[in-house]
């Protein structure tokens, strides 16, 4: 017995060693943001925001948390699991990640926002502007997507089901991605990526070439006459291979998500915009091709490819084709998924403004329609982004 | 703040235990920084509740003091003692009884009941009553010379490991170890194994359960025309459930006793294998033993003394059954537990149970029919979701028995389900004895492999509690 309560002592050395050695390392590491955190707060923060405040940082930031996650992500692989998280996210049979969710039931205000929709296209038709609405693809595609038996899989497919139903009962016209896809050529193991929420490129320059069909088929706009621009001949198409990993990917950590295949597409004519954008509360101007201007090359480095098109979603952006002032003016309300879209857009057009509601500093919608003439006005969503922040235009 | 949480385990933990050793030289001092360093976890966890307990404190150790002189002159005290007693119920209706009450007779009355409705009860609040009714039952029954420091009363009613799940102590039974204790390094390393263990229990097992019970217990609530909860989905629950409140409880309890330990404090055991039972009695001798052993002391003892007839003795239990239902909330379920409980005790008692020879495997199933059944009222919030719940588990509402997502709950949480499973029996201390407790060679290449075990259960909860962004119901929501 002695030599078991020797084990015992040398389990509490070793505890309090490494537990105050940790400890003090992940407390000095994370000072600098415990001063910011707090200077942060206002002098009418009361002791439960400073609580808070600690709470959250303290909880939520160690030393050492992304090898601690990737061991937990190992540990599931090794457990053969399907979940992660607690079922936040899980995995199909194709190794597709989705988020999970037991309760398919989804309050909608498809009906209201639709109101807003229309509200918005009459306003436009005054001004002799179209409007149009793209729904992006959930990631559960349900002709393609298989997950074991009874994986609690949150399909959203019925919100945008039920958004394009009160669209269409209003009269507003749409493209639905959906159909898209599953007409063009490209395989549906191909339309997202198996670590993030987004289609992928490749899905989106469909739904662009779509796009332009519907403008040419049922606007009289055509805007592509020798089918140039919607010709993958006639763009770069870079493979990276087994090198990306999305939203969901990161969450769940690499050995649980695996990697991506992602292709990067860009002009391969000659190309040459003005960006302007603003990030948090700075505006930012950049000019060049497209591969200057377009796409900002810091994340390629943190390797979350995708947002580099138009630098993923943020408030506000305009696009000016130097090569082109007499080609259609658009207005895209929009989530991130629409970013390599309208990169593709952008050879054709003579301006595109975006306004992401979501992206955090709201806009005035209805006083941009006001001061601006648009051809058309895009609004694209995710399901899942259908929210009332994402509809703040046109309420009453 | 969580004994699970990483401010508690990273910051709050080793400040306080490093301090407390650095002064050990003044018990006095270590005392007065054991009741800071529990104010501090109070008041994190809700700054005004602070308030609160300060208050309590002061009442009640004003209350002790005014019993120990009324004892000392031999004037009538037992006015006092239930003044002193049902001062301290009070706080306990209000923040327990009040705020549900007012939520269901509010609608019904056409009340606004929006700032009754929004209290919430301070940490530890039925603890905190039970520990200062043993205080001033203790003193007055002179059970215990009264310790009149306020230092020694107000640690007694706020150290921090009992505050969230207990042990509920009795004044007689700690009141010297506050005033006089020797932390010993055997202390210390046990305490710090036994913290250990109970955080891989809770964090490891029942955090997991929860989440598979809640989902579950959620969808059945839910269940109707939008969904349908199968009865083997339903059993599943209610197992994860079972393990859940074992390993989350005695996971609690397992903290609280070590991080006791580590400051020198020995508390009575809480928990024995309450699964491995073979009947209601086996199994209230064995589950939460402190909350039934002060029921016994502060309740049923002084009703049994005026009539110890058969006829009281069955009113007494009743009474004390229906005050424990009462102490976890003021829903009908919970009151419905208490009576399960009453009845299936009476029963066995009328019958002599323990005197009939019964075979070992129906004895079991009977045991567990009646833990998992009183899980089921304890569990289920109100008593349509009780009647929904049982429908289900007895296939009466056309839900039919087999289901996929059970499947898929065991596919994904075999290894919990095992683990929670073994450890709910007598398994560990049995191998434990078996591997360890002998002079061999083996038994000290076990011995030598143990720091590594608990140093990897320790890093499998930090790796989960990182990862982890799940906040399931609580112990402190129980008690």
């Amino acid at each position: 017995m002695n030599f078991y309560r020797r084990a015992r002592s040398a389990f509490a050395i070793l505890f309090i060693t490494v537990l105050v050695a940790f400890s003090i390392l992940n407390f000095t590491t994370r000072l600098p943001l415990f001063r910011t955190k707090l200077s942060h707060l206002s002098a009418n923060s009361g002791l439960n925001d400073m609580i808070g405040t600690v709470n959250y940082i303290a909880n939520g930031s160690v030393l050492g948390e992304e090898e601690l996650i990737y061991s937990h992500s190992l540990l599931q692989v090794l457990l053969g699991k399907e979940e992660s998280g607690g079922f936040e996210i899980i995995k199909g049979n194709n190794g597709e990640l989705s988020y999970g969710n037991f309760y398919p039931v989804f309050t909608t205000h498809a009906e209201e926002y639709a109101l807003r929709m229309k509200r918005l296209r009459d306003y436009e038709s005054s001004k002799g502007s179209h409007v149009i609405f793209i729904n992006a693809i959930d990631l559960f595609d349900r002709t393609h997507s298989s997950y074991a038996a009874d994986l609690p899989v949150n399909d959203q497919n019925t919100i945008s089901d039920a958004m394009l139903y009160y669209l269409q009962s209003y009269g507003i016209d749409y493209l639905d991605s959906r159909k898209v896809l599953k007409k063009s050529s490209l395989p549906p193991e191909q339309y997202r990526y198996n670590t993030d929420i987004h289609w992928t490129v490749e899905a989106s320059f469909e739904v662009f070439a779509s796009l332009i069909e519907k403008l040419s088929d049922e606007y009289d706009l055509d805007l592509d006459p020798d089918s140039y621009y919607t010709n993958p001949d006639n763009y770069t198409q870079s493979l990276f291979p087994q090198s990306y990993v999305g939203i969901l990917g990161q969450r769940a950590s690499v050995p649980f998500s695996g990697m991506d295949n992602f292709l990067f597409i860009e002009p391969d004519f000659q190309t040459q915009f003005t960006l302007d954008y603003i990030r948090d509360n700075v505006e930012y101007t950049v000019t060049g091709d497209f591969n200057k201007a377009l796409i900002n090359h810091s994340y390629w480095d943190n390797g979350y490819l995708f947002a580099s098109y138009l630098s993923g979603q943020t408030p506000w952006k305009r696009i000016t084709n130097e090569l082109s002032q007499t080609g259609p003016r658009f207005l895209f309300i929009c989530d991130s998924f629409a970013m390599p879209m309208i990169s593709f857009l952008a050879p054709i057009a003579s301006e595109i403004h975006v306004i992401c509601p979501l992206a955090g500093q709201p806009i005035d919608l209805e006083q941009y329609v006001a001061e601006y003439d648009f051809d058309f006005v895009f609004v694209e969503y995710y399901p899942g982004n259908m929210t009332e922040e994402a509809f703040d235009f046109f309420i009453r | 703040m969580l004994y699970s949480s990483l401010i508690f385990i990273l910051y709050f933990f080793p400040i306080t235990v490093g301090v407390y050793y650095l002064i050990r030289f003044s018990q006095r001092l270590q005392n007065v920084w054991l009741l800071i360093a529990s104010l501090l976890f109070y008041a994190w966890c809700g700054p005004l509740h602070v308030i609160f307990l300060l208050a309590f404190i002061a009442i009640n150790y004003g209350m002790g003091i005014t019993i120990d002189r009324l004892q000392k002159k031999e004037a009538p005290v037992k006015p006092a003692l239930a003044a002193a007693c049902t001062l301290n119920l009070i706080p306990l209706f209000i923040f327990n009884y009040l705020s549900p009450l007012a939520k269901g007779a509010g609608p019904l009355l056409g009340l606004n009941t929006a700032a009754v409705s929004s209290i919430v009860a301070p940490l530890g609040i039925a603890l905190i009553t039970l520990h200062s009714i043993s205080y001033l039952v203790d003193i007055y029954r002179q059970d215990v010379k009264m310790d009149k420091d306020p230092v020694h009363f107000a640690l007694y009613i706020a150290f921090f490991p009992l505050l969230i799940g207990g042990p509920i102590l009795q004044y007689a039974d700690v009141v010297h170890q506050i005033a006089r204790r020797n932390a010993t390094w055997e202390d210390f390393s046990q305490g710090v194994c036994r913290f250990v263990i109970g955080l891989g229990k809770k964090v490891l097992i029942a955090d997991a359960m929860a989440l598979i019970a809640d989902h579950i217990f959620n969808l059945s609530a839910m269940s109707g025309s939008l969904t349908s909860v199968p009865a083997s989905l339903a059993l599943v629950g209610l197992i994860a459930f079972a393990l859940q409140i074992y390993h989350g409880l005695s996971g609690y309890t397992d903290m609280a006793l070590g991080l006791g330990r580590i400051f020198g404090f020995h508390y009575r055991e809480n928990f024995n294998y309450p699964y491995a039972a073979l009947s209601a009695t086996d199994f209230w001798t064995r589950w939460y033993t402190s909350l039934t052993s002060w029921f016994n002391n502060y309740v049923m003892a002084p009703l049994a003394i005026r009539n110890s007839s058969n006829d009281r003795m069955v009113r007494n239990t009743f009474i004390m059954w229906l005050l424990i239902g009462l102490l976890f909330g003021c829903e009908w379920t919970f009151l419905i537990w208490g009576i399960w409980n009453f009845a299936f005790l009476i029963f066995e008692r009328v019958i002599e149970l323990e005197n009939i020879n019964i075979p070992l495997i129906p004895r079991r199933i009977y045991a567990l029919v009646f833990m998992l059944m009183g899980w089921i009222f304890f569990r289920t919030g109100d008593l349509y979701q009780l009647s929904v719940f049982v429908g289900n588990l007895l296939g009466r509402n056309g839900n039919g028995f087999f289901s996929d997502m059970a499947l898929m709950f065991i596919r994904e949480y075999w290894v919990v389900f095992l683990a929670g499973i073994v450890f709910s029996t007598p398994a560990a201390p049995k191998l434990e004895a078996l591997l360890i407790g002998k002079q061999n060679a083996w038994s000290k290449t076990c011995s030598a492999v143990y720091p590594l075990l608990v140093a990897t259960l320790l890093l499998f909860v930090v790796i989960f509690l990182i990862r982890s962004s799940y906040d399931p119901f609580l112990a402190s929501s129980l008690l």
